[in-house]
């Protein structure tokens, strides 16, 4: 399936484009991250379908600019692992996958 | 008094057991990638409600019912059959004809492993449009978005084949996401898997 997330990730003390699924290894990376988000929403928009993820250095994410993909429904039902804590868990394990580690 | 359907909910009426859940799981990614929220038994974990009754309060919550009715073989530890899909099936059934209200605007997709199957056991439903998947994870993904689609009336929804591929990446990053958290795939409760899903569809898909 054509990727359709674009990821803003802290690197090298600036900060990294990589797109979702992408095996192209080479790395856009900015000095600033309103820079880099900058850069993955044009990415985006020039897609009939995508999002931006912006992964923040204490293991935080956030999704903007979503458009051309289904609402994902957040169910009233948590568990018990804590929103938090699994939300840092899935950046971590997409940033570790999107550096090749 | 009738309960005020819920349009984004979806009851999963399957088996719990190991061997179903390829098919549970790859149902339950579907169902929430196409913006929905899967609902079953298991969210629960209150002792204090009979089991029944939670079921018939999540089917009076749920606009619409996935039923896996390929599971009613003999059990190996008794050798009498799996009662439950149909009884579950009859419920949902019972509440969207008898239910009042919005009740009748229930839908429902009745899965089965191979076509005319279930007339041997339940052929009361003859006449229903029953799908199958058999016993392929990437067949039930297909089914059950090609059904979300037809009765939600959503359009542009992605593929099936394009869920199956996005499923398969999810269960691939899925290990290493439950080591961050120190838990095992296979102990993950229904809620944990559920959030796990919704979230790495947020960041990942």
């Amino acid at each position: 399936m054509p990727a359709k997330t674009t990821h803003v990730i802290p690197k090298n003390g600036g900060w990294a484009v990589r797109k979702e699924g992408s095996t192209n290894r080479s790395t856009s990376v900015y000095s600033t991250q309103k820079e880099a988000i900058e850069a993955a929403r044009e990415i985006v928009q020039r897609m009939a379908a995508g999002q931006v993820v912006i992964h923040y250095r204490d293991g935080s994410f956030r999704t903007r600019y979503t458009h051309g993909l289904p609402e994902v429904h957040r169910s009233p039902r948590k568990s018990k692992l804590g929103t938090k804590a699994i939300e840092r868990a899935v950046s971590s394990v997409i940033r570790e996958r999107l550096s090749g580690d | 008094m009738p309960s005020r359907l819920r349009s984004k909910d979806v009851f999963i009426n399957c088996p719990f057991d190991d061997a179903y859940k390829p098919i549970f799981h790859a149902i339950l990614f579907a169902v929430h990638y196409l913006g929905f929220d899967a609902r079953c038994a298991l969210e629960v974990d209150d002792a204090s409600e009979l089991r029944l009754d939670k079921i018939m309060r999540i089917i009076g919550q749920c606009a619409y019912g996935v039923h896996d009715i390929s599971s009613v073989g003999l059990s190996t530890g008794t050798n009498l059959p799996r009662f439950n899909m149909p009884l579950e099936l009859g419920l949902y059934l019972g509440c969207k004809r008898f239910g009042g209200g919005t009740q009748g605007r229930k839908a429902c997709l009745i899965l089965d492993t191979d076509p005319y199957r279930y007339r041997a056991f339940i052929s009361d439903i003859s006449g229903q449009d029953i799908h199958t998947h058999r016993g392929d994870p990437k067949r039930a993904i297909a089914e059950v978005r090609n059904w979300i689609a037809n009765v939600s009336k959503t359009k542009g929804l992605p593929g099936g084949a394009d869920i199956a591929a996005l499923y398969a990446r999810f269960i691939k990053d899925l290990p290493r996401i439950c080591k961050k958290l120190k838990r095992r795939a296979k102990d993950l409760t229904f809620a944990d898997f559920s959030e796990m899903v919704e979230i790495w569809l947020k960041a990942a898909r």
